[in-house]
């Protein structure tokens, strides 16, 4: 018989807020949970700070922007209209504030030559909509980079129900390095994540 | 594209007028500036970096909260002291009955273990002779202390492998004179091993949870602590040590005389003067002035807090009232607060000073404090 592994969820993840999807939250957080807005914080801390470290190259700018994006969030909670997703919400906000940051004196200069090659080059998308979907999946395609226990926090806090080898397809590692994987990841997250993903992964024949 | 017309559109973006065609042409380049090679940065920074900036979004959140309430808790911080006095005074002795709205305050209780694992419960009750382990006479005295005493006829090579153990839990606290003469006050939820008798050249005990120490004097003999991260060496000198191990660092307070400290971890050693405080953690070790008096406020039987987060503050009433903390909102836990009560009170008597602020609420019911604001 091949191994069946199956996932237990530890109760501190096991409570509705890590099963909750990102609907749920907004509607919480409209609602001024805080523990719906810290949820929101784990799931997408690492796509979001993976995402600014690679546009800005620098830590301590990449930590003002997630700090102001998800300082924002919990200040304006009530005012936010979230016209579609979470996620499409919080890559915009992302990348307005990288914009931003950019777009400070001196600072932009940098980007010139880069920029002079695209207006020669490149296609300009003048439908927002379509850029949302490019940012979406230019965002998302970075986890690809992070290693696999942050994918995991992710990949799998937003798709709890997943089986194992759903998680194994992607997460683009075999089957049978799943548990091993997530074992590691287990230590990792445990120590220094705490309230975030906690899995338990029992391997039986 | 000319310079000058990128600066015009930074700028027109900057001020927040930037046209549709601005911002398509900022996205779009925005999507496709993917700089090669990969920033450089490790799991450990990322993990690092994720956790610092929560840290501050919470702490910036918790300081606006309290910046509206800081007059009204500052004048409630101050008649926290008047009305503390008042309730010792008129309080000192009463214990009312136990209801599903309040909770006694702890009381001198806790187990022994003896070498061969026969346990006993301490109480206030029983005092005399307890037991006689290989020469060491075990007994409790009227203030309900736990004395080891030597006779001189014993084999104490034989008593000195003898381990006992003295473990309060939450809601009890104990004091214990070892063989050496070393007092020790064990607060709630507490354990220390010691052997019957010391031999050998050095006196080592272990700890888990909290102990004040007014160690004998003795050159020949130091005189050691052992907790998870540190180990404590003195040769004589009061000190108190906070090991719980639901606290991320060990804090030993010297009140005393002088301490080496040593952690577990890397071996690092420091040695602290009285008024210091040294602060171990799996990664840190530093030492800063402190107020003893907080440090020791336990074992003089009250509660002193000095810009305390109520985090902090509601782990040691549910040591010592033996409840469970709910928080209806986390933000709430890292409120700061000032003020003495006494622990010889109801809990009701301790959470209503702490309402005088007006910055949190609590309800009490079935040992379950939940905390709102």
């Amino acid at each position: 018989m091949v191994p069946r592994p199956t996932i237990f969820w530890n109760t501190e993840i096991m409570d509705h807020y890590s099963s909750s999807s990102d609907e749920q939250l907004m509607l919480l957080l409209k609602k001024d949970d805080h523990k719906a807005y810290a949820q929101i914080y784990d799931r997408y801390k690492f796509i979001l700070h993976a995402h600014a470290v690679n546009k800005l190259r620098d830590r301590e700018e990449a930590m003002d922007i997630i700090q102001e994006v998800f300082t924002y969030l919990w200040a304006k909670r009530e005012q936010i209209e979230f016209t579609g997703s979470l996620s499409g919400y919080l890559y915009g906000a992302v990348r307005n504030a990288i914009l931003n940051k950019m777009s400070r004196k001196r600072v932009h200069e940098k980007y010139h030559n880069s920029m002079k090659a695209f207006a020669l080059q490149e296609q300009i998308v003048t439908d927002h909509r379509v850029r949302e979907n490019l940012l979406r999946k230019s965002i998302e395609r970075e986890i690809a980079m992070l290693p696999p226990k942050m994918k995991a926090v992710f990949i799998m806090s937003r798709n709890e129900y997943l089986s194992h080898r759903e998680i194994a397809w992607k997460l683009e590692i075999s089957e049978q390095t799943v548990s091993k994987q997530i074992t590691n990841a287990l230590k990792i997250l445990k120590v220094k994540l705490g309230v975030t993903i906690y899995l338990l992964v029992i391997m039986y024949l | 594209m000319e310079d000058k017309a990128l600066n015009e559109l930074w700028e027109r973006y900057r001020s927040g007028r930037a046209t549709s065609e601005d911002e398509a042409f900022l996205e779009s380049w925005y999507l496709k500036n993917n700089q090669l090679p990969l920033f450089q940065i490790t799991d450990k920074e990322r993990v690092e970096d994720v956790d610092q900036v929560w840290d501050d979004i919470q702490k910036k959140q918790a300081s606006k909260k309290l910046n509206r309430r800081y007059r009204l808790a500052a004048a409630a911080a101050i008649t926290l002291f008047a009305f503390t006095g008042i309730y010792c005074l008129l309080y000192q002795k009463t214990q009312t009955p136990i209801s599903k709205t309040d909770v006694n305050p702890g009381k001198n209780q806790a187990t022994l273990t003896l070498a061969n694992g026969k346990k006993l419960i301490l109480g206030n009750a029983i005092s005399g002779q307890l037991a006689n382990e290989g020469g060491v006479t075990i007994s409790k005295n009227a203030q309900g202390e736990l004395i080891y005493s030597t006779h001189t006829s014993g084999n104490l090579q034989q008593s000195g492998g003898q381990i006992n153990t003295l473990a309060t839990s939450k809601g009890e606290q104990y004091q214990v004179i070892l063989p050496d003469g070393s007092h020790v006050w064990l607060n709630a939820a507490s354990t220390l091993k010691y052997p019957v008798a010391f031999t050998g050249n050095e006196r080592l005990v272990e700890l888990s949870g909290e102990a004040y120490f007014e160690v004998a004097h003795n050159r020949a003999m130091p005189f050691k602590v052992k907790t998870d991260l540190q180990e404590v060496e003195v040769l004589g000198t009061h000190f108190n040590i906070n090991a719980y191990r639901d606290e991320k660092t060990t804090a030993t307070t010297l009140l005393e005389g002088s301490v080496k400290v040593t952690t577990v971890s890397s071996n690092q050693k420091m040695i602290i003067k009285p008024g210091q405080q040294s602060n171990v953690s799996d990664h840190t070790f530093t030492i800063q002035p402190v107020d003893t008096d907080e440090a020791i406020a336990w074992k003089n039987g009250y509660f002193l807090f000095n810009d305390e987060s109520l985090a902090s503050i509601m782990k040691k009433i549910s040591r010592w009232y033996n409840v469970e903390v709910d928080y209806k909102d986390i933000a709430l836990q890292s409120l700061v607060f000032s003020g003495t009560v006494s622990k010889y009170q109801n809990v009701s008597q301790v959470i209503k000073t702490l309402e005088l602020t007006n910055a949190v609420h609590f309800k009490v019911l079935d040992k379950r404090i939940t905390v709102s604001n």
